[in-house]
């Protein structure tokens, strides 16, 4: 034994100490002491799955798999393709590339996590000081290290289709751009999968479910391919398709983020706040879908079904994420009270983002009716808000609204937000009834299952109700293929008084009832009082000069903190 | 709460009910800065539950648990980093070796830099694992696993450590490595819970053993107050068990002892008998020569020392929920 060594033996734990040159220069490369300093600012996980991921069989063999086949598919097409021979050459590269970007990768990131659940090591990891959503983006982060260095291999290959002509720079980057784009979306899906369902009977369905979903995926992926090869030359995207892909960027980008956001609740500790960045991204994902509309009603002739068809979008999507929400305890955690809103200002415009089913019912009831006004704001103007032609014709716009020219479009969006308030006050009252009788004995969650089925004999039974009215009530003239399908709230009364008033009297307004009953339970919630942070952590948070906010406590208690700057660790 | 402050464990009423089943029902104990307490149970007493809700990976039912000052509900982040835990798996992964896997518990707990190099030698030199650094963790045996989940639980120096069978499955050697070393930890201020079935073990470590069974809390002390209680529950204040081993006819010897009014039979063998006598050494010695002069032919005269599993099974039924 070296001194050196004999020296490092002697070390205890919170012995003298330790000269940390001396250990860098024994065990430590040139190489290492660069790159050391580096790893800091990468995810403990992150680095953990590459360094598994890059000694796997399955990643070496898929990897000399991805060689062999580029290999193979340049002889083949240099041998057989006479015409038009970049493209065939891309074609064939991007279906090489699709595999591990479809299949592999997106189920790697699903084992990855349902692993750590299978083999119990999520303990180990849930009680270091690494927050639920550093765990997640590493393990995504490593994802995206395996799609590099897939994609890696292949650039050179695609980069020389392009010098052979006939393909344009926008075909390689639609291709590469759905292929990256998709695989991280599989992969983030693959993560909210391994999440939600946990236990290893399950997850063995689960596994063989998605890793069919992947091979349809990696079909799809292909058809696409072939088609990128017989549209041929794409010159530039028009206005056309710009609006789809944007549309699909947000679409997807806003899911990405919600499922995202979802699994870190899932794996975060039962008394954290898991509410508020879902419901932040919820909103996101709601303002994203009106600036797409914007655009769509500046580049298109307005049509009165137009806000309409788009409330029916909003108000299913409510819908659904409301009885989720309404699924929520109503019981805060103490950690969760002590970051409840403290100003009035903070309590009007925060308290919807905190977690419990009243705030999460008041939250959707908001955004709904929000939605309403908006799309009633853009019937109204037209697409004349967006070229200011309304303040130079205000004749045109007084006429637009005395004559209620549109009066079928606001009737079906008012029932729309109707039923949807009244529907979510159903889901809000069956939750709390059951939180209070079965209360703490049941796991979070249950009671959104439960809310789902319930809705769906709701759903049912005011489509039977719609159905056999059918002949009392017309369909609106609403007439679009959507608003068909969801005729029963997209209806209109008749001109027949008694048969109205009956329908007020029977539905309307036990319907209003029941939603002003659960309102007001549901405003109780703000009237909890934030409880006072412990001596002992304001002691602890004494050191650092935190900015307040007008929460209880720091930002931090309410997104998690951020990545530590790698400044070192005093106390190791 | 004024306890807690002082204590680095406090477990006050917790309570982890599943369904109807009450896995920890109702436990209150403490353990101070370089003090070590057993936790002892039968299998499925409410042991690893009551380390889990300290360890921040459940939560309690009802009742309060802190970690040095901190609340494990509604301050877990400050909990864990003062805490380490070593559950009864191992938890390790596959593709890396110790250094690696050491090394990604060190960034997880936000070890950067040297301070992060520093803290995986400390470790790996006091679990002794230097020689095993570069080697995969599938390839370790029981013990080295063992050792390297002690050496994860340690890599943030944490004040407080709950280590759930950490001698299952060790060799003796490996187990007087173990003791050693929590005694070392022990001596360093730091806080164990320990939770083993094991018990001359944990006699040998511990300051105090706290006695689990059906969730409730049985018994709580020192090794030597508990014996003592036990000695006087089931023997009687100022009366010992003593044991004479002979080689007289058995049917002799117990018609000699049956004549003595101040002896009390518990058993006898062919060539030994249990009796209680009176603490006193000197009346123990007087009885010692009244055996010889009655020519009975002894080769062995002893007090009966009571253990830790005499305690523990005087206290606990045996029965699991």
């Amino acid at each position: 034994m070296t001194q050196e060594q004999s020296a490092i033996e002697k070390i205890r734990l919170s012995g003298g100490e330790v000269d940390s040159d001396l250990l860098l220069d024994q065990q430590v490369s040139n190489l290492d002491r660069i790159l050391d300093p580096l790893s800091d600012w990468f995810s403990s996980i992150l680095i953990k799955e590459a360094r598994q991921a890059v000694r796997s069989r399955q990643f070496v063999w898929t990897y000399i798999l991805q060689l062999v086949l580029i290999a193979a598919w340049t002889a083949i097409g240099f041998a057989t393709l006479q015409d038009e021979l970049g493209m065939g050459l891309l074609v064939g590269y991007f279906i090489i590339l699709g595999f591990p970007l479809a299949v592999i990768i997106p189920f790697s990131g699903y084992r990855s996590l349902a692993r750590e659940f299978d083999d119990g090591t999520i303990r180990l990891i849930s009680i270091t000081t690494m927050k639920p959503r550093q765990i997640i983006l590493g393990k995504l982060g490593s994802a995206l290290i395996q799609l590099v260095m897939y994609l890696a291999i292949i650039a050179p290959c695609i980069c020389f289709t392009y010098l052979l002509q006939g393909i344009s720079i926008w075909t390689i980057l639609l291709g590469l751009s759905v292929s990256v784009g998709g695989s991280i979306f599989l992969t983030i899906f693959g993560l909210f999968l391994a999440g939600s369902f946990r236990s290893r009977s399950l997850g063995v369905g689960v596994s063989v479910v998605f890793s069919i979903a992947l091979g349809l995926g990696y079909l799809l992926w292909i058809a696409f391919c072939f088609e990128i090869g017989r549209v041929g030359y794409l010159g530039g995207f028009g206005s056309d398709e710009y609006l789809v892909t944007s549309g699909l960027i947000f679409l997807f980008g806003s899911t990405a983020l919600l499922l995202l956001a979802s699994v870190v609740a899932q794996i975060s500790f039962p008394s954290d706040n898991r509410s508020t960045l879902i419901r932040i991204v919820i909103l996101v994902q709601q303002t994203l879908f009106f600036s797409w509309v914007c655009q769509i009603l500046c580049s298109t002739e307005f049509s009165f079904e137009i806000p309409t068809t788009l409330l029916l979008v909003v108000g299913h999507y409510w819908l659904v994420m409301g009885f989720l929400m309404c699924g929520e305890s109503s019981d805060l955690s103490r950690r969760v009270r002590r970051a409840l809103p403290r100003t009035l200002t903070g309590r009007l415009f925060l308290s919807l983002f905190m977690p419990g089913s009243g705030r999460g019912f008041l939250f959707a009831l908001a955004n709904v009716w929000a939605a309403f006004f908006i799309l009633l704001v853009l019937a109204i103007f037209e697409r004349t808000l967006f070229d200011g032609t309304w303040l130079v014709d205000r004749q045109r716009f007084s006429f637009r609204a005395s004559t209620f020219a549109w009066q079928d479009s606001v009737e079906g969006m008012l029932n729309c937000t109707a039923f949807v308030s009244w529907y979510l006050s159903l889901a809000f009252l069956f939750n709390r009834y059951l939180w209070k009788r079965i209360g703490g004995q049941v796991e979070l969650g249950y009671g959104p299952v439960i809310s789902l089925v319930f809705g769906g004999a709701v759903v049912a039974f005011v489509s039977i109700l719609a159905f056999l009215m059918e002949g009392v009530f017309i369909e609106s003239t609403l007439g679009s293929a959507v608003a068909s399908s969801f005729n029963w709230y997209s209806m209109s009364l008749t001109p027949q008084f008694g048969l109205t008033l009956l329908f007020c009297l029977v539905f309307g307004i036990q319907a209003l009832l029941i939603t002003i009953y659960a309102v007001y339970l549901a405003s109780q919630d703000f009237l909890l009082v934030a409880v006072e942070t412990p001596q002992r952590v304001l002691v602890e948070r004494q050191p650092t000069n935190k900015r307040r906010l007008p929460v209880g406590e720091s930002i931090d208690e309410i997104f998690g903190e951020l990545p530590r700057k790698p400044s070192g660790n005093e106390n190791a | 709460m004024s306890q807690a402050a002082q204590a680095k464990i406090q477990l006050d009423g917790v309570t982890r009910a599943f369904g109807n089943t009450l896995a920890v029902d109702d436990v209150s104990f403490h353990v101070d800065a370089g003090e070590v307490l057993g936790f002892i149970g039968p299998n499925g007493a409410g042991k690893t539950t009551s380390m889990r809700i300290l360890s921040t990976l459940d939560s309690p039912t009802a009742g309060e648990a802190w970690v040095d000052g901190f609340s494990v509900v509604d301050d877990p982040d400050r909990v864990r980093e003062r805490m380490g835990w070593m559950p009864d798996g191992f938890g390790t992964y596959p593709n890396i070796n110790c250094e690696e896997y050491l090394d990604f518990f060190a960034r997880s707990y936000g070890l950067r830099g040297k301070n992060r190099l520093r803290a995986i030698k400390n470790v790996m030199g006091f679990t002794q694992l230097n020689q095993l650094a570069k080697k995969p963790i599938s390839g370790l045996s029981k013990g080295m696993k063992q050792r390297l989940c002690l050496g994860r639980a340690l890599i943030h120096n944490p004040k407080v450590l709950i280590l759930d069978e950490p001698a299952a499955g060790l060799d003796p050697r490996a187990r007087i490595e173990l003791r050693e070393m929590i005694l070392e930890l022990a001596d360093e201020g730091k806080s164990l819970l320990i939770s083993s079935h094991i018990l001359s073990e944990l006699a040998e470590v511990c300051d105090r053993v706290a006695i689990i069974e059906k969730g409730k809390l049985l018994a709580i002390g020192s090794v030597d107050s508990l014996l003592k209680r036990e000695t006087g529950q089931t023997i009687g204040k100022g009366v010992s068990q003593l044991e004479v081993k002979f080689v007289s006819e058995q049917s002799d010897v117990l018609q000699w002892f049956n004549s003595r009014v101040d002896v009390e039979l518990v058993s006898s063998t062919t060539n030994s008998i249990l009796f209680n006598f009176e603490t006193c050494h000197k009346k123990q010695s007087e009885l010692l020569a009244a055996i010889i002069d009655a020519k009975i032919e002894v080769f062995e005269f002893s007090e009966k020392q009571t253990s830790l599993e005499d305690v523990f099974l005087s206290v606990t039924r045996g029965e699991v929920q």
